[in-house]
């Protein structure tokens, strides 16, 4: 493989190193200098295997899907050649699922035995299409000789049933010669059968009287998989795999995605892998056509690309900082040390060491409980955020490290405020050639500004999104957010608490259907990672709940890690999403007078890590 | 024929609504009840002697329900009441905002099961003022499947103002039922969007679409000349991003409307999928119509609204337009 470094040609960002651009519109060389293999489990996705790779918007799916396509591959191995003589070939072909080219409004005109047949055929020439393409595009001519091509494009006309593609065949003959450019007949060919199927779903919805459909239909075992065959038959692709990656599958309707499901069933991976990128709660279902149920590991494997976070901290931070340093190496910015270039506030983190001594200090005080290196962890943090709020200093957030962790597992969450800091350096009137760091006061800028816009501007952003009978719900997550952050702060900012650095909550009983909608929704948008935690009394493991680490400077929190985390039950977070102040006070056993007796008078149910 | 424009006073005044041909009754009044008083004047503009040898009010379930109800019925009721003494018959027909298999079942039976007209070359009046616009193209698409076609005149009472907001939030994005097109899998897209006031709903199908370009349409000649400067500063935003570019297009004149659109889209259907959406006012909502029926491959993309405005979505009723669909 070639060493990534000779492909970081500086210049290859000449503005802000840290734009987020769509993985489509980037050329192969730019994509391939700004991805990073490390840490993406991309040795995963590469196998010859199915498989899902689930994760929100701005996660890296498309990124990683665009990657494996040849053009790509190519620059990697230095030459397309070289990529089928791997151990383990295959031929990535991207096929993203654009709103409305697949699925059609349309179909769902059509009883489900129809939408079926027609979107298998529609989906089979799509992918086909996206193929002939990507041979034609992505490999130098000539690596293909016409010949083997023509004989390819011959037998690819006989998969279908020969009258019903009769028609189509005879109008690719007519713009194009199989003998002379069989890609283009081909191409052509799925074209005309695309046509047809636009046609028939528009005549039966706005024409007069009966229609029928006149083109070809095409399934798994009689089109998709002997046509896969045939392009493993190839000179040069040499029994490769074909990689199928269809991005953005949560856009097909449910019978496509049951489609899908069908082919990953088959496990025919010696010819044929999908690589199904999606948003998990958006892809509705893993029943396949015959309402089998496909599994993990049985037909598939499965790449969260957001799980690394919660599972490696250092991982995560390492991905980070290899993707970072990348950009700084591309740009024409001076530093290229990604710790340079976002330095910690001095003056806190002088500060901070002070604290750390006096902590230890302190654990003699307290009796020595347990380890003294632990202790100064606990509670060293805390001590700082304490004494900032005491002298009434706003919190600095700056530095790599920090940034990593407000991220919260979201790289776009890191480059995206990268980007808003280098940005308002020049309009400050900084030089990019000359820029050397970021300031810290000018990194706490973006940092508050981020977080509160992840609380007011995405929520309304969200709202937009969601019919109105849900906006209660939306409300009650606010509110839910709300109470969570000035919990947390006010036991962060309590020198007698002893789990001061609290970020999480687990949920001891079964909720309602309104409070599971309400996490639901907190999960979706990245409020809440969610996980599990193993009970202490034994009898299974209860949801876990962490807070995204954005929502930190907002509510002046620690974002660099967490202790223990807080057991509530479902009236808890009824009145968590309806009431912060009484929440808070219940949660912190603060005594109310008798009008406002607390709810749950006993058991705040603490847990330590 | 030629464009008209009047304001309601004068139209009442000079009984300009008269049937397409002169001395000869439409086939066809089509209307569409909804929530804005305006929905109902162009019907009120009709002069004692028009006559239509049919009427069909349209109306998405939606509307008359809950809150939408309680202005929409009272609007249905007044339609009723009035072409009652214009047209032979009136029928009631109730589609679905949300439910596009609803929308597109009800209209195909209203009119092409339903409807039957007498005449051999059939005239129909469409009130496109408050139809929604997926219902508005495909109620016209379906019209003009009758061979020979109709003929169809367009009718559209703007209002005196809009209020401050016109919808908000969004049910979903799709493609309008019978308009999804004909994409090549391996072409960028553009989007090209004849933009109102809601820059939301723009982002929206931006959002969803992820078009290489967008090309995005600022109506002017607006229909009320105030009207310009509060579209473009509605859609400011959108217009400063880096991969838009601004056109403008009539937004009261069908044809003038089709010609902008076909010269700016044409040169982009070699190398691009191209995605309409039509964000304006129902005579160039029109124009969109005649467009795709000339290039087929072309999507039209429809963002449904969360809520409308249903207290103060438009108020009174300042021109009356009048033009027609070529044949």
């Amino acid at each position: 493989m070639t060493d990534m470094n000779t492909l970081a040609t500086p210049g290859l960002l000449p503005g802000n190193p840290f734009v987020v651009e769509s993985p489509e519109k980037l050329p192969p060389e730019q994509l391939v200098g700004l991805f990073i293999e490390q840490y993406t489990q991309i040795e995963t996705v590469r196998q010859r295997r199915h498989t899902f790779i689930w994760g929100s918007r701005g996660s890296g799916k498309s990124m990683m899907l665009r990657y494996l396509e040849p053009q790509c591959q190519g620059i990697v191995h230095g030459g397309i050649e070289k990529v089928f003589s791997t151990s383990e070939p295959f031929l990535g072909v991207y096929c993203p699922c654009k709103e409305g080219q697949l699925n059609k409004t349309e179909f769902e005109t059509l009883d489900e035995s129809a939408t079926a047949i027609l979107s298998e055929h529609l989906l089979n020439i799509t992918i086909a299409d996206r193929l002939i393409v990507c041979l034609r595009d992505q490999f130098a001519a000539g690596v293909i000789g016409v010949c083997e091509l023509t004989a390819f494009a011959k037998k690819v006309i006989m998969l279908f049933e020969p009258a019903s593609i009769a028609a189509s065949g005879r109008g690719a003959t007519e713009s194009n010669d199989i003998a002379v450019d069989p890609l283009g007949w081909l191409h052509r060919l799925f074209s005309l059968e695309n046509l047809k199927i636009g046609g028939f779903l528009r005549w039966r919805c706005l024409g007069r009287g009966e229609t029928q459909y006149e083109g070809a239909t095409s399934g798994y075992h009689d089109f998709l998989l002997p046509f896969m065959q045939l392009v493993g038959d190839l000179p040069v692709i040499r029994g490769a795999s074909v990689y199928v990656l269809l991005d953005d599958a949560d856009r097909l309707n449910r019978v496509q995605q049951r489609i899908v499901n069908s082919w990953v069933a088959n496990r025919d991976n010696q010819w044929l892998c999908v690589k199904v990128s999606a948003q998990r709660e958006k892809y509705d279902t893993l029943l396949t056509l015959r309402g089998g149920l496909i599994e993990q590991p049985h037909d598939y494997s499965e790449v969260n690309v957001e799980e690394l976070y919660t599972q490696s901290k250092s991982d995560y931070a390492n991905k980070v900082r290899l993707i970072a340093e990348r950009r700084l190496t591309l740009s024409p910015l001076p530093e290229k040390n990604i710790d340079q270039f976002l330095p910690v506030n001095d003056t806190e983190r002088q500060r901070f060491d002070d604290i750390k001594k006096e902590t230890a200090e302190e654990w003699h005080k307290a009796g020595e409980p347990g380890r003294q290196g632990d202790y100064v962890t606990r509670y060293a943090t805390a001590r700082l955020f304490q004494e900032l709020k005491r002298k009434k200093q706003r919190k600095s957030y700056a530095g790599f490290q920090n940034l990593v962790h407000l991220s919260s597992g979201i790289v776009r969450d890191f480059l995206e405020p990268c980007y808003l800091m280098v940005d308002a350096c020049v309009k400050k009137g900084a030089k990019l050639g000359e820029l050397r760091a970021v300031p810290p006061s000018v990194q706490d800028e973006v940092c508050y500004r981020y977080s509160e816009e992840f609380l007011d501007v995405k929520l309304q952003d969200i709202r937009k999104d969601l019919p109105p009978e849900n906006w209660s719900q939306l409300d009650a997550l606010r509110t839910l957010i709300e109470s969570l952050g000035r919990l947390f702060y006010e036991r962060l900012h309590d020198p007698s608490a002893r789990e001061a650095r609290v970020f999480s909550f687990t949920v001891r009983e079964s909720l309602s259907s309104n409070l599971e909608e309400i996490l639901r929704l907190g999960v979706q948008h990245r409020y809440f990672q969610r996980r599990t935690y193993s009970t202490k009394e034994g009898g299974g493991r209860q949801p876990w709940y962490i807070l995204n680490r954005r929502l930190c400077p907002v509510f002046k929190l620690d974002p660099t890690g967490f202790e223990g985390r807080i057991q509530l039950s479902s009236d808890h977070l009824e009145l968590a999403c309806s009431d912060p102040p009484r929440f808070v006070r219940m949660r912190l056993g603060v005594v109310e007078d008798d009008e406002n007796r607390p709810l749950f008078p006993s058991d705040p149910g603490e847990e330590k890590e | 024929m030629s464009p008209f424009r009047c304001t309601i006073a004068q139209a009442i005044r000079d009984q300009v609504l008269q049937p397409a041909i002169v001395g000869k009754p439409d086939d066809l009044f089509l209307a569409c009840a909804s929530f804005e008083p305006r929905s109902v004047k162009a019907a009120e503009c009709l002069p004692p002697t028009y006559r239509a040898r049919q009427a069909i009010i349209y109306a998405n379930s939606e509307c008359l329900e809950g809150c939408q109800g309680v202005g929409t019925r009272p609007h249905l009721y007044q339609l009723i009441t009035i072409l009652a003494r214009h047209a032979d018959r009136v029928d009631v027909v109730e589609g679905s905002l949300f439910d596009a298999p609803k929308q597109l079942e009800t209209l195909r039976k209203a009119l092409l099961t339903d409807w039957q007209p007498q005449d051999q070359q059939p005239t129909v009046t469409i009130d496109t003022t408050t139809f929604n616009r997926e219902s508005l193209l495909i109620a016209s698409a379906l019209l003009r499947s009758f061979e020979p076609k109709p003929t169809v005149r367009a009718v559209y009472v703007s209002p005196a103002d809009h209020g401050s907001w016109l919808s908000r939030g969004f049910r979903s994005v799709r493609n309008v039922v019978g308009f999804s097109g004909v994409q090549d899998p391996s072409q960028p897209t553009v989007l090209a969007v004849l933009a109102g006031f809601e820059p939301d709903r723009v982002l929206k199908v931006i959002d969803e679409h992820e078009p290489k370009k967008v090309l995005m349409g600022i109506g002017d000649p607006p229909t009320t000349e105030r009207f310009l400067a509060r579209n473009i500063a509605e859609q400011e935003l959108v217009l400063s991003r880096q991969d838009v570019e601004e056109f403008r297009f009539a937004t009261a004149d069908i044809h003038e409307c089709y010609t902008q659109l076909r010269c700016l889209v044409e040169p982009c259907l070699r190398e691009s999928n191209v995605v309409l959406a039509p964000m304006s006012t129902k005579l160039s909502t029109l124009a969109v119509l005649l467009l795709v029926e000339e290039f087929p491959q072309i999507q039209v993309t429809y963002c449904v609204p969360g809520e409308y405005n249903v207290r103060d979505y438009s108020s009174g009723a300042d021109t009356l337009f009048i033009d027609g669909l070529p044949p």
